[in-house]
């Protein structure tokens, strides 16, 4: 074959396998399942009891399906075991439920911050970037804070609420769902359920 | 011409040849700048947008020209020569490690599902509200569980393709087993309970307006879909139940796998746009 034949080296090989498609999917089906069919709870409702006060914006329809518990991102710490597939499946099963938002179309703009935040997790967070010394901890706490500071954003730049409070609303409607997937995670993980099965 | 022949035949049949793909990506990138100019034009959005677009497909074919056409005598001549010593087409090579044709008639799904979508997002651009609000709500039970029912066969299919390349035979044929039943649970609950009923109750019909048309039209091709997955599931398991599958050889597997993955990813967005108004807030 002479030289200006020479066909183009695909740069997507290994990549688009039926395993990291099956992932990506699987996530992205639970995620936006989780949302899509299951009843919405509003952690503005009980946030009183972890000692956050609203005031009167604790009302606010906007601020309610805001910070809407979304059981899917339980799978968040399933990073560190499905890798990049599982951090494009989130981010895609989040984009999904974007559409049905009541917020608005700003809403539209939380899986940019979502994906970047499970990009931290699946690199291990600061610590993984900066010191070589990827840590799960570090990735779900960076992914708290970067996915909380937009979700807060959002609620201010909609409603009269004072940052710092709904800041600590955000965190909550995080940590209540990664709380149980990183117990979930544990578990799977000390019995090596996937190291026996996936390829 | 003989030898020429029979060069054409091991350059096509070398396993270790990668086939050039952009010329396909660059078609499809200028044809799609090519429609959306001519229509920006037409329907009057931007003339000179529209005008830039079309100008952008002409200096992109023009530059492909360039490159291409001093080879396409020497593709004229391998093809005839092909033709000539029996007319053996050469094999696609893997575009990862799915099948090129895989990828490519996924790629003709997506952009199958993605102009029904956009046909529907057309139509419904010219209500002041959607849903309308005579269109009945539709309770999310029912895809609640055809999506919990869709995931569950989609793990499936996962074990399933893990498990032939470790050579594990019980998981290739139980897991595509399960896929394919619980693929017919999917097109019952649709077929056999929520179509007739929303029909039978007179809550919504085909001819009940655009939404009624919507989801009739949407989930009847999505119906398909998920019949034509099955049966390829189905086959996938009778060839795993004779043993035809192996670390090595289970191309077939893959491929329906994929398939069935991507019949899952669609109604994700069926979901979210049908049964919960999704984008409602640019109406």
């Amino acid at each position: 074959m002479s030289s200006e034949n020479q066909p183009i080296a695909n740069p997507f090989a290994g990549w688009f396998t039926t395993g990291n498609f099956g992932i990506f999917v699987i996530c992205a089906g639970i995620y936006a399942a989780g949302s899509l069919g299951l009843p919405e709870i509003s952690v503005v409702s009980f946030a009183d009891q972890f000692g956050i006060t609203l005031g009167s914006e604790a009302s606010s329809e906007i601020i309610h399906n805001l910070f809407i518990i979304m059981p899917g991102v339980l799978l968040v710490p399933f990073i560190a075991l499905f890798g990049f597939p599982a951090v494009i499946g989130i981010t895609l099963g989040h984009f999904v439920i974007s559409t049905t938002s009541l917020v608005g179309s700003i809403d539209l703009y939380s899986p940019i911050f979502t994906f970047i935040g499970l990009a931290l997790v699946r690199y291990g967070g600061i610590t993984g970037i900066i010191l070589k010394k990827p840590n799960l901890l570090s990735g779900i706490m960076a992914y708290l804070i970067i996915t909380s500071i937009w979700m807060s954003y959002v609620a201010i730049s909609l409603t009269e609420v004072a940052f710092n409070s709904i800041f600590f609303v955000a965190l909550l409607s995080k940590i209540l769902p990664i709380s149980v997937g990183l117990v979930i995670y544990l578990i799977i993980n000390q019995l090596g359920i996937f190291s026996k099965t996936s390829s | 011409m003989v030898k020429d022949s029979d060069q054409t035949q091991n350059e096509l049949h070398n396993p270790n040849q990668v086939y050039p793909y952009w010329p396909a990506i660059i078609g499809v990138t200028a044809g799609a700048l090519f429609i959306a100019g001519v229509l920006m034009a037409i329907k009057g959005v931007s003339v000179m947008l529209g005008a830039i677009f079309v100008l952008l497909f002409v200096l992109l074919i023009l530059a492909f020209s360039y490159q291409e056409v001093n080879r396409w005598p020497k593709i004229s001549d391998e093809s005839w020569g092909m033709l000539k010593s029996g007319g053996k087409t050469g094999e696609f090579h893997e575009v990862g490690s799915v099948g090129f044709p895989t990828a490519l008639f996924i790629f003709s799904e997506i952009m199958f599902f993605a102009g029904a979508f956009a046909a529907y997002f057309f139509l419904r651009s010219t209500y002041p509200v959607w849903p309308p609000p005579d269109a009945p709500h539709l309770d999310v039970l029912i895809p609640s569980i055809q999506t919990a029912v869709l995931i569950v066969s989609s793990i499936l299919i996962e074990w399933s393709t893990a498990s032939v390349k470790r050579g594990n035979d019980f998981g290739v044929k139980y897991g595509f087993l399960g896929a394919t039943i619980l693929g017919v649970v999917f097109f019952v609950v649709q077929m056999g309970y929520e179509w007739p009923h929303l029909l039978s109750s007179g809550e919504l019909s085909p001819t009940s307006g655009l939404f009624g048309a919507s989801f009739f039209l949407l989930t009847g091709i999505h119906g398909v879909h998920v019949l034509a997955g099955f049966l390829a599931n189905a086959v996938v398991t009778m060839k795993a139940f004779k043993g035809h599958f192996n670390e090595k050889d289970h191309g077939f597997l893959e491929a329906a796998g994929t398939y069935w993955h991507f019949v899952h990813i669609v109604w994700l967005f069926l979901f979210a746009f049908l049964w919960q108004g999704g984008l409602g807030f640019f109406q």
